[in-house]
């Protein structure tokens, strides 16, 4: 069973990971007695937006200041084969030098929303183990990938010059959730005029913060000073305003929905399926077969412990 | 029943990923999650990687001609480590003797050019050391 000392080895840390990836929901349950209360930072934005390389960037600086950073790398998962290519790892390379990181790539396993069933349980193992700063990089599909705001303390959406235009920038979705908006590749395109449409649109949040810009050329380390002081001013925001509280019971009410969740997708992708659908073709009300769903998924779930 | 997960990297100054991109690519094709790492790695990064991601198998691809050190290099650290669960293999130009040299050292299999993925996969199923 888990106790303090399961933190300590990055092996017995991994296998605990894959033992949450694979349904052991006591390992999930377990590890929640140990959170430190580390700072969660997401990281979203188009495919080939930057993502990882922006992250190995700040994780640099961070680890030569003395933090403890954990990374999770979240790619899509093939909706036919069920495996996956984790590449997030290429870009961070140069993170092997330091002891003091821990970098896991996970595959989404068939779950939409850009994060993973379980990336909720897997940020409360690396806060465990003593990550004091946790990024989460989302798979980077696109305009409704807004999960992570469930998960993180600070949200960072990236964005690049050369795509979209301003129609973009009013849409619903990805540019309401950002605490931290970086215009990356910034040498490659018009990026001064994207940060005037976002200064247009990014107005204070609910809870008085107001969305930092910043420019940057993750490659060649430009920008990256200015994200970290971004990223410190906002996690002062979240302690004194008290949103440290707020985010984890956000964040364990998202686990909960997610484990459930979990359960519905595989019944409802399961051929059990087949046969409610004949009965609602064939006339039966809906109200009951939904309901008998639902109960299907509490019975199936009693018989297998984790399923 | 778990995902079986499997590192693809290459070792030293070799630049030449093709072979383990498509490799990456046609084992994500058999159900896999595959880790790739890219090009340039030491055996420290290997190894430190395959820890990280809790993998059930190692797979190195070498075109360079020096497999017989990194092989070493690897078995050495995952020993070390106590990755002895953990499946060894590789593919590149090995030439028969040192095929032979290698498996006695510890390496689990070589696959050479003209290898199929369907017999790599197999391979893997049938030979993991961890439960399923």
């Amino acid at each position: 069973m888990i106790d303090k000392n399961s933190f300590k080895d990055k092996r017995e840390i991994a296998r605990m990971m894959s033992r949450i990836e694979n349904g052991d929901e006591t390992v999930s349950s377990e590890v929640l007695k140990y959170l430190k209360g580390a700072r969660v930072i997401g990281i979203t934005g188009v495919p080939g937006s930057g993502k990882s390389t922006l992250i190995t960037k700040i994780s640099t600086k961070m680890l030569q200041s003395g933090h403890r950073v954990g990374i999770l790398g979240i790619d899509p998962s093939s909706p036919f084969s069920g495996g996956a290519v984790l590449g997030d790892r290429v870009r961070m390379k140069e993170l092997n030098k330091f002891e003091n990181v821990f970098i896991r790539s996970i595959s989404t396993r068939g779950k939409i929303g850009g994060l993973s069933y379980y990336t909720t349980d897997l940020v409360n193992v690396l806060d465990a183990a003593g990550y004091d700063t946790i990024f989460i990089e989302t798979v980077g599909t696109g305009q409704d990938e807004i999960d992570v705001f469930n998960i993180a303390h600070t949200v960072m959406v990236l964005q690049v010059p050369t795509l979209g235009d301003e129609i973009q920038v009013i849409k619903a979705g990805q540019l309401e959730i950002g605490d931290i908006y970086v215009v990356n590749k910034a040498d490659q395109g018009p990026a001064d005029e994207k940060i005037k449409e976002l200064e247009l649109i990014l107005k204070k949040r609910e809870n008085g913060w107001q969305p930092k810009i910043i420019k940057s050329v993750a490659v060649r380390n430009i920008g990256i000073d200015e994200i970290i002081e971004a990223i410190d001013e906002h996690w002062l925001f979240v302690k004194s305003h008290s949103i440290t509280e707020k985010k984890m019971s956000t964040r364990i009410k998202y686990m909960l929905k997610q484990h459930a969740l979990e359960k519905l997708d595989k019944i409802m992708e399961s051929e059990v399926i087949d046969s409610y659908a004949m009965d609602v073709l064939n006339g039966k009300n809906m109200v009951d077969v939904v309901k008998e769903i639902i109960m299907k998924v509490g019975a199936e779930y009693g018989k297998g412990g984790s399923v | 029943m778990r995902k079986i997960r499997i590192l693809i990297a290459k070792p030293g100054l070799d630049g030449h990923d093709r072979g383990a991109k498509v490799l990456a690519r046609s084992l994500m094709d058999e159900g896999f999650e595959v880790i790739y790492t890219g090009i340039h790695q030491t055996a420290e990064d290997i190894v430190r990687t395959a820890i990280e991601e809790d993998v059930d198998v190692i797979g190195l691809s070498i075109l360079s001609g020096a497999h017989m050190y990194h092989f070493r290099r690897v078995l050495e650290l995952m020993k070390e480590n106590n990755l002895s669960d953990v499946l060894l293999i590789g593919g590149g130009i090995v030439p028969e003797e040192d095929k032979n040299m290698l498996i006695k050292m510890g390496v689990d299999a070589i696959f050479n050019p003209g290898t199929s993925i369907s017999e790599i996969s197999s391979f893997i199923r049938n030979n993991l050391r961890r439960k399923l």
